[in-house]
């Protein structure tokens, strides 16, 4: 199955908000259990068919979850629902 | 709760203790021959378990354990019992039933023997000295029962042969009996069997580390997201550690400088695990994800985060002690750090080949760095940013490799430190009188402290000559006489 391109990107974009959690060195470790969660997002990217793509690093977590958000919006139709749930609810948490 | 070798040796030990009490309340008349027929069909069981359990952690190297003698008086007690019972006590009536207290001390250290079976032999000094309190604590109650068994054999007639072997073993094993409690506790003393998916901190540990280890250890299963997962993981209980620890040093259930080496030790390995977990972008190993790795790994985080954690934040030692016991949770993270252990061994594995060996990692074109892999796939590859098998001895390859060596080594030293928090401080609340004492929960032989002897617990007797010799000093600053003929 060819996934649509917009879901590497949107992986890409989670790939980077995972490194840039784990850039963070926080003593309530809050950072790691987002990262953890961005890796558990990623495992569903897999299921899908695609790839991650390359894409800007330049952007923090929160940047880089909405960036992902975006894309998949986009693509709303052919994004499982699974996926599309966890990146808003990860969104939501990295926003607090 | 979960058991613990700790808490089968409490039981043991309570056991033990309630049996030389009832030696003391003096039984009627009669009764001697009755209790001391009962000990002695339950000695089998006892000897034979203890011999399991003190040949279940093997020490290296082999002669620093000094246990020969006791396990060789053991051994004679189990072949020699089937005589007793041919010599029995009461010949008119049936063989005895075995001593109720003693066949329970015999399933406890069984049961222990049972849980040690898969550790590893006992080679650093931190493991080497928990071995060495862990026989401490087996042997006081099998030193308890031999004094009960003794007390009831009393004069009894016909029963030389088992009142020789059974103050044989109470002389043998008086020498681990009389160890304060405080130089017996280790790391054993954690050693449980939680079952893998049991509701607890302890479950879940077991369940994420044989998911991850056999997701890990599958050339078919691994992949880059796997493998971040388990590290992350690794963050998520090191961090869970230190808190623990924390908590438990400020409430005063562990020593202060064990645990502040525990503490010191544990940094370097979260952020050790941090390098690992934290895959460059150009750097990607495809697959579908491990569904039991990824439950588990969620299981645990869940698990981690209700018990302690709140609002985002790790709880605060107070708090941790209002929600859980936290001796037993020290014992729970000491047991997550020994499968952060064995993660970070599959998990250093897994990268050695897929750096090194007949695996293979993925990179971005672009970010390949050898001009000899520049050729037209690799630059058409790059044009449209597509992945490309990443080369031997590829920069980001190495450094993932390097990162998951330093990852296996610096929690091996962390996990070494936090099991010396096992270790407890000394006390000075020793009783007194008796032949034997309760100490904080464990039962201790009444007597000097008679240090280990490292090779051999047996001691011949003197020979006559140098018996003769001491009766008859040779008179210094006199004349020795003609001296030897020549």
């Amino acid at each position: 199955m060819d996934a649509p391109d917009g879901l590497g990107f949107a992986w890409g974009h989670v790939r980077n908000a995972t490194a840039a959690f784990l850039a963070v060195d926080d003593p309530s470790s809050e950072c790691v259990f987002l990262a953890a969660e961005c890796l558990d997002l990623e495992g569903l990217f897999t299921e899908l068919g695609a790839a991650p793509e390359l894409v800007d690093e330049g952007l923090d977590a929160a940047g880089s979850l909405g960036r992902a958000s975006a894309l998949l919006q986009e693509i709303r139709p052919v994004v499982p629902q699974a996926v599309w749930v966890a990146v808003e609810s990860l969104r939501a948490r990295a926003a607090r | 709760m979960i058991a613990t070798v700790g808490s089968l040796l409490d039981g043991a030990h309570v056991r033990a203790w309630g049996l030389c009490s009832q030696v003391t309340d003096s039984p009627a008349d009669g009764m001697n021959e009755d209790r001391a027929a009962a000990l002695l069909a339950a000695w089998p069981k006892l000897a034979s378990a203890t011999l399991r359990a003190l040949e279940a952690v093997p020490v290296e190297p082999a002669w620093l354990d000094d246990t020969a003698a006791v396990r060789q008086v053991l051994v004679e007690v189990v072949v020699a019992s089937r005589g007793w019972q041919a010599v029995s006590v009461q010949p008119q009536s049936d063989d005895p039933a075995p001593n109720g207290d003693v066949l329970a001390i015999a399933r406890r250290i069984g049961l222990i023997a049972d849980l040690l079976s898969g550790q590893p032999a006992a080679s650093t000094d931190v493991d080497r000295a928990a071995v060495v309190g862990l026989q401490a604590n087996l042997l006081a109650p099998v030193h308890a029962v031999a004094v009960a068994t003794m007390a009831a054999l009393d004069d009894q007639a016909g029963l030389q042969t088992a009142r020789q072997l059974v103050r044989e073993v109470m002389v043998r094993t008086k020498r681990y009996a009389v160890m304060p409690t405080f130089e017996r506790t280790g790391r054993y003393e954690d050693v449980a069997a939680p079952a893998p998916g049991e509701p607890s901190l302890d479950g879940a540990i077991a369940e994420w580390v044989r998911a991850t280890v056999a997701s890990l250890t599958s050339p078919q299963r691994v992949t880059g997201t796997a493998l971040q997962v388990a590290a992350g993981d690794a963050m998520i209980l090191i961090a869970s550690a230190a808190t623990v620890c924390r908590a438990a040093t400020q409430l005063g259930h562990v020593d202060a400088d064990a645990a502040a080496k525990g503490l010191a030790a544990l940094a370097p390995a979260h952020e050790a695990w941090r390098a690992s977990a934290r895959w460059p972008s150009t750097v990607y190993l495809g697959g579908v994800r491990d569904v039991e790795q990824a439950d588990a790994s969620r299981q645990l985080r869940q698990v981690v985060t209700d018990s302690l954690r709140r609002g985002g934040d790790w709880l605060p030692a107070e708090a941790i002690a209002d929600r859980l016991d936290v001796s037993t949770l020290v014992a729970t993270m000491r047991r997550g750090m020994h499968a952060v252990g064995n993660v970070g061994l599959a998990h250093f594995q897994a990268i050695e080949n897929l750096v090194r060996g007949r695996g293979q990692l993925w990179i971005a074109a672009n970010a390949i760095t050898q001009p000899a892999y520049w050729g037209s796939a690799t630059i058409e590859a790059a044009c449209r940013k597509g992945w490309l098998p990443m080369p031997r001895e590829e920069g980001a390859g190495i450094e993932l490799l390097a990162a998951a060596r330093e990852a296996l080594t610096k929690s091996t030293v962390a996990l070494a430190a936090l099991d010396a928090t096992a270790a407890a401080p000394p006390t000075n609340d020793r009783g007194s009188g008796g032949t034997l004492l309760w100490e904080q929960g464990r039962v201790v032989a009444n007597g000097a402290v008679e240090h280990s002897v490292l090779f051999e617990t047996m001691r011949p007797s003197p020979s006559a000559g140098a018996e003769a010799e001491r009766r008859a000093p040779i008179p210094l600053g006199r004349s020795t006489g003609m001296g030897p003929r020549r």
